[in-house]
């Protein structure tokens, strides 16, 4: 820290300070003409000259572009400091004499008149004084470089290329906003807002924000939302090998400051459209792949962001980032999604791994974890619908039954690690330690995604969501505002990525309710109507009920489908357990009151089972009674009515029907589940244990057994018949003998 | 010597010990977070500084609720 001493005033800065941004914190106020917050110092007017002695010597600095990098003594109005400003000023005056801002601080400086004339004086109040405010903002703000100066002297103006309207000028305001003129206005909305202005100005305090605070914050402008991968490895939510685990020592070379390094650019517009000033979408210009049809060849890649650097990197075990950018770019050129991608293939990487795969049944492919180049056959293969990705590319739910038919696998194990709900791949994160999170993916309309719900920190970090009403609440509110961003086609990352300097004293400020309010002047700016916070949850509640019920009529709306892989609450292998046994010891001593140290792990793995099992239920009713829906996941009449849409034909007697089945099957449901749930849960592991563990520790073992009994019984059988009947008596034997020691 | 009280959870205690140190050992590297020690919000610019006392109830808030 450096000591500063302003007109007397002393305090200590950061070095690299400048002298107007210590002057404002001891709250001086030092006048300036070009100088914006938002953006980088220019010192071009020269109206904020100020005196400083630094080490004896005297000088005249303009004050918001000098650094501070040693002690210094600044004297604001020192007769030399004014005299400079005084000069300049009265140079203004003469070529903008009507201009209020200028008369306004010439004045404030002691001139009431200029003594000059200048040859291109202009009379029009509003005039441009060449503060560059504008130009910069559009080059540097929103990085899209329309606006520009020309000539030079007398004869220096404000532009675009060739003096023409540019095309590309997506009339985003930011230029508008910061003059201080008004030389720049926003004339013509093209969406005919009832309050235009009232929209800019809502925008234009995320634009702020995203200027001064995000380089304090989550870097989106220069990293993205890869910044996350070194967050999430922090905080164990990194998925690694298939969402084993959350953690890896080799993270740190996939991390932003990787990317970053040597991939992205930097300075440049590569956001999802053009006026976006929080521009995260990070792009890696000259990239060179070296598989595939574009071989060899230069081209540029879309990222990757945090979800491609985890999916197709650390879940995925790559730590390359070479491959995780090749994955990404061929993701991209082919149309396939990245999340599905990584997850997919982790999967697959796992089963190959458990003997469930081998390089027969990929095609020559070996696919254990880490396998990069082979992912990317695979990917190829996906796009050209031929060889083992026509199996990967139908998506996991399709991957669980051709294995588990074919090839004999355990559907057990293939539920458990395979990472999907309704048909959807898990997006990038570890959500064993936040039950809330667990229904965050789990009861998500379209599958396993966190963009209803992202409740890890509040749940697992905060510890703010202590209940499972706590959780319910969360799981409400938190999905309905962020279904609101889609119905009015907004993206949800300026809504809580950048976050007001005074968030943290707010009442709820994991809402930022600064934003919230920015979101509802958006709202009433556009359609004239006013509306609260309130209002906007409202809207979200009619719209994603009305989802519900659509998924219940395209057979997805029950609670069944809002089931979740068991890997997304708990460990499934023993590894998985042991690499935070002290973690899950601990729950097992603290929440279930069982003493660890006399138990087997296999005995500690099924409480543990059950346990978080049982919790997920729990979760199910308190957010199904908290959205007004039945304990089978259905909207109740009651809560349409209260919606005001069931009127909408047919809807009555469909939730009449979701409603009446889970009673009629409840009954039959209860008689199975006295003998079939507890008999489930307790074998299930014993299964495992029985199947899996040793195919874990021998893979080879497990290989084997994979190999004879449904693929050879099916093709041999048909030939050779009598050998692999009996090995479908023994699978069918299994069973109750499973059922027989449950009870 | 009593430990401290992180979040809900316990955490060990050693003389000297700032808001800034304990991030670190928690691996608490978001950027967006507040901390409370006993209920009082500690200013960012203070975590370097502010020592931390045997039984102090300290919670940090992490400003995210997600993409």
């Amino acid at each position: 820290m450096i000591q500063v001493t302003i007109d007397g005033k002393k305090t200590e800065v950061e070095p690299g300070t400048t002298i107007m941004a210590a002057a404002r914190k001891l709250g001086i106020g030092i006048p300036t003409l070009c100088h914006n917050e938002m953006l980088e110092p220019y010192g071009a007017c020269r109206v904020c000259s100020v005196e400083i002695d630094e080490g004896g010597r005297h000088k005249v600095v303009t004050s918001c572009n000098y650094p501070i990098q040693r002690p210094v003594e600044v004297f604001s109005a020192s007769p030399r400091a004014l005299a400079t400003r005084r000069v300049v000023l009265e140079m203004m005056l003469a070529r903008w004499p009507k201009v209020k801002l200028v008369s306004d601080l010439a004045r404030a400086a002691g001139v009431e008149s200029s003594r000059l004339t200048h040859p291109q004086s202009d009379p029009n109040p509003n005039a441009c004084i060449l503060c560059g405010r504008c130009v910069r903002m559009c080059q540097d703000g929103v990085l899209h470089k329309v606006l520009t100066f020309e000539g030079r002297g007398p004869s220096r103006r404000v532009t675009m290329a060739f003096d023409e309207i540019a095309p590309d000028c997506v009339g985003c305001g930011a230029c508008a906003a910061v003059c201080p003129t008004g030389a720049i206005v926003m004339e013509d909305d093209p969406n005919h807002p009832a309050d235009g202005q009232r929209i800019r100005r809502a925008g234009m305090v995320i634009t702020r924000e995203m200027l001064t605070l995000d380089k304090h914050q989550n870097r989106m402008r220069e990293v993205g939302t890869a910044t996350l991968v070194k967050v999430m490895n922090d905080y164990d939510l990194l998925p690694v090998n298939n969402y084993k685990f959350g953690s890896h020592a080799e993270a740190n070379k996939i991390d932003d400051r990787v990317l970053k390094t040597r991939y992205f650019g930097q300075g440049k517009f590569d956001g999802c459209y053009l006026g976006c000033d929080m521009n995260c979408c990070k792009v890696a210009e000259g990239f060179v792949p070296r598989t595939g049809p574009k071989r060899g060849r230069f081209v540029v890649v879309d990222g990757p962001e945090y979800e491609t650097a985890g999916g197709c990197g650390s879940n995925m075990g790559i730590f390359d980032p070479h491959w995780i950018l090749e994955i990404n770019f061929y993701c991209d050129h082919y149309g396939i999604d990245s999340i599905s991608f990584g997850t997919c293939m982790a999967f697959v990487m796992e089963c190959y791994e458990a003997g469930i795969l081998d390089k027969k049944r990929t095609g020559g492919l070996e696919l254990p974890f880490g396998a990069a180049e082979a992912s990317l056959t695979v990917l190829h293969q996906m796009a050209e619908g031929n060889g083992f990705g026509l199996v990967v590319g139908q998506g996991i739910r399709r991957m669980k039954k051709k294995f588990a038919m074919e090839y004999d696998a355990d559907p057990e194990f293939l539920r458990d690690i395979g990472m999907e709900s309704k048909g959807l791949e898990y997006s990038e994160y570890v959500t064993k330690e936040s039950l809330a999170q667990q229904g965050g993916y789990g009861i998500a309309l379209k599958g396993a995604q966190h963009d209803e719900a992202w409740l890890i920190f509040m749940d697992m970090v905060n510890k703010q969501l202590p209940t499972f009403e706590d959780k319910a609440e969360a799981l409400h509110y938190f999905p309905m505002w962020r279904t609101w961003f889609g119905l009015n086609g907004l993206c949800k990352l300026p809504w809580n990525d950048i976050e007001p300097a005074d968030n943290a004293e707010s009442d709820e400020p994991q809402k930022v309710p600064l934003h919230v309010k920015g979101y509802c002047d958006f709202f009433s700016g556009m359609t004239g109507r006013e509306v609260g916070p309130d209002d906007l949850i409202n809207m979200s509640e009619r719209v994603y009920n009305f989802q519900r019920v659509f998924n219940l009529r395209q057979g997805f709306g029950t609670r069944e489908h809002d089931a979740i892989p068991y890997r997304s609450a708990g460990p499934v292998t023993e590894e998985e357990y042991l690499s935070r046994e002290e973690r899950y010891d601990k729950q097992l001593k603290e929440e279930l009151g069982l003493d660890p140290a006399g138990m087997s792990l296999t005995e500690k793995m099924t409480a543990t089972r059950r346990y978080r099992e049982e919790r997920y239920q729990k979760l199910l009713d308190a957010v199904y009674k908290r959205r007004g829906w039945t304990k089978n996941g259905v909207p109740t009449l009651k809560k349409i009515q209260e919606l005001g849409f069931d009127q909408v034909e047919g809807l009555v007697e469909l939730l009449e029907q979701a409603t009446a089945k889970p009673e009629t099957t409840k009954k039959s449901a209860k008689k199975k589940a006295a003998k079939k749930k507890p008999a489930k849960r307790k074998p299930a592991v014993k299964k495992k244990a029985a199947k899996k563990k040793p195919a874990k520790r021998k893979p080879a073992v497990r290989k084997k057994a994979a190999k004879k009994k449904p693929a050879k019984r099916k093709t041999a059988a048909k030939k050779k018949a009598t050998k692999k009947k009996p090995a479908k008596r023994k699978t069918a034997k299994k069973k109750p003998s499973r059922k027989r020691t449950k009870s | 010597m009593s430990d401290l009280l992180v979040n809900g959870d316990p955490h060990p205690f050693r003389d000297g010990l700032t808001v800034a140190d304990l991030l670190d050992q928690k691996k608490y590297s978001f950027p967006l977070k507040t901390v409370f020690v006993n209920g009082a919000r500690i200013p960012k610019d203070e975590w370097p500084t502010h020592v931390l006392h045997a039984g102090d109830v300290v919670d940090v808030l992490h400003m995210m609720s997600g993409g």
